[in-house]
């Protein structure tokens, strides 16, 4: 039941000219759809569905909202009854306020981010298809991401007034949504303050994550890769393309994912993230990282945390 | 101006989004190199010479101050740069 996996990220760009460029022939998808607003639509090849990111104009970086796929219309119906009684108000959009996509559920995390659920989007297969299908396609560009695999939000965090965004999306993303935590951090004196959380509803070990900072954002959306030595082609075709990259190759303790960090043109940071790390499930214990091994939780092989980290964020 | 880091002045996205190199352009000129987010320099800022110091690009000799910066987070060996 319920949720499957992360549908799109809608963002704002400040240069769509410049955005296309990046999303095209650095990460490497497709626009599949432009709509009279001036939004664009773009698919990785490995996506079956019309499309995962939405661009949309604007005069400022950032997250509009991000959206989840939940497997049956009907879920949707059980999902609102559930999160009312949380106490959140939602509205159901009616079909086609997105294109291609059916009824939409919106509604606001604690943490403020707008957040949506749909059952339905138009799918146009893969790029490789689904009879007798190679294993990539000929036409791949730039990283040639496979799908967009997770986005991490930044909560409010205010130890002082009580305020713990993370915690609070936390316990609903488990008691509402019905996805399950894999990772934390916990710092404070006996760990009691909950700095980050990484969650999943599927195998992978996170499908959204949240880390606490002084007010809400977007810190990236990730695509995932293959392999190692796809992370580091990843790292060849940023630095062809003059990519602002952020944190070169490297792998996170958290989630055992290799990782590029890097900002697309108008400053939104993004990774390309390969290694599925481990199999996540439900009765799996909760890895715990500890204050002072937190910067080795984030950045494995250095141990080192910029404050940049939690500072630089749309 | 924001790669100078000597100069103190934060580098952060380098695109104009994350607001870190905020900077005050007290006398000189500078010109405008791309779009910076209105979410940290609005319309009346930017007539103030308030900017993202990785958006502009000096045409004569300037005097700045630091408006952005880098931010402390929950705990200092955490968010500091020194921990292990």
């Amino acid at each position: 039941m319920g949720v499957m996996r992360i549908g799109h990220v809608n963002i704002r760009v400040m240069d769509m000219e410049a955005a296309l460029k990046h999303y095209q022939n650095v990460v490497g998808m497709k626009t599949t759809h432009k709509d009279a607003k001036g939004n664009v639509y773009l698919k990785c090849w490995d996506e079956w569905d019309k499309y995962s990111l939405v661009l949309t104009p604007s005069e400022q970086a950032g997250m509009n909202h991000v959206a989840y796929k939940v497997e049956k219309e009907a879920d949707l119906d059980m999902l609102k009854q559930r999160i009312e009684a949380y106490g959140i108000k939602t509205e159901m959009l009616e079909a086609e306020s997105l294109p291609f996509v059916g009824r939409m559920l919106q509604f606001v995390l604690p943490s403020g981010h707008d957040m949506r659920l749909y059952a339905k989007k138009e799918c146009v297969g893969t790029d490789v298809g689904s009879t007798n299908p190679d294993p990539w396609p000929d036409d791949l560009r730039g990283a040639g991401a496979h799908w967009l695999d997770h986005v991490l939000l930044m909560c409010e965090m205010n130890p002082e007034k009580g305020i713990n965004k993370v915690a609070d999306n936390t316990r609903f993303f488990i008691e509402v949504l019905g996805f399950f935590q894999t990772e934390q951090i916990l710092v404070g004196p006996g760990g009691a303050i909950q700095l980050a959380s990484f969650l999943s509803c599927s195998s992978k070990p996170h499908d959204i994550a949240f880390v606490g900072g002084d007010r809400p954002g977007m810190h990236h959306l990730s695509f995932f890769l293959d392999s190692w030595h796809d992370i580091l082609k990843a790292g060849d075709i940023m630095a062809k393309n003059r990519t602002r990259i952020d944190v070169a190759p490297t792998r996170h303790g958290v989630t055992r994912g290799e990782t590029i960090y890097f900002f697309d043109p108008s400053g939104n940071r993004n990774e390309t993230f390969a290694g599925l790390g481990y199999q996540a499930q439900r009765d799996k214990p909760i890895i715990t990282w500890t204050e002072e091994q937190a910067a080795r939780g984030i950045f494995y092989h250095t141990g080192v945390l910029d404050e940049s980290f939690t500072t630089v964020y749309t | 101006m924001a790669r100078i880091g000597k100069k103190g002045i934060p580098a952060g996205c380098l695109n104009g989004g994350c607001g870190v190199c905020k900077v005050v352009i007290r006398c000189g000129t500078v010109r405008k190199a791309g779009a910076m987010s209105r979410a940290h320099i609005s319309e009346e800022e930017e007539t103030q010479g308030i900017v993202l110091a990785c958006r502009v690009m000096p045409v004569s000799a300037i005097d700045l101050d630091v408006i952005g910066k880098m931010k402390k987070a929950v705990t200092r060996t955490l968010w500091g740069g020194n921990a292990v």
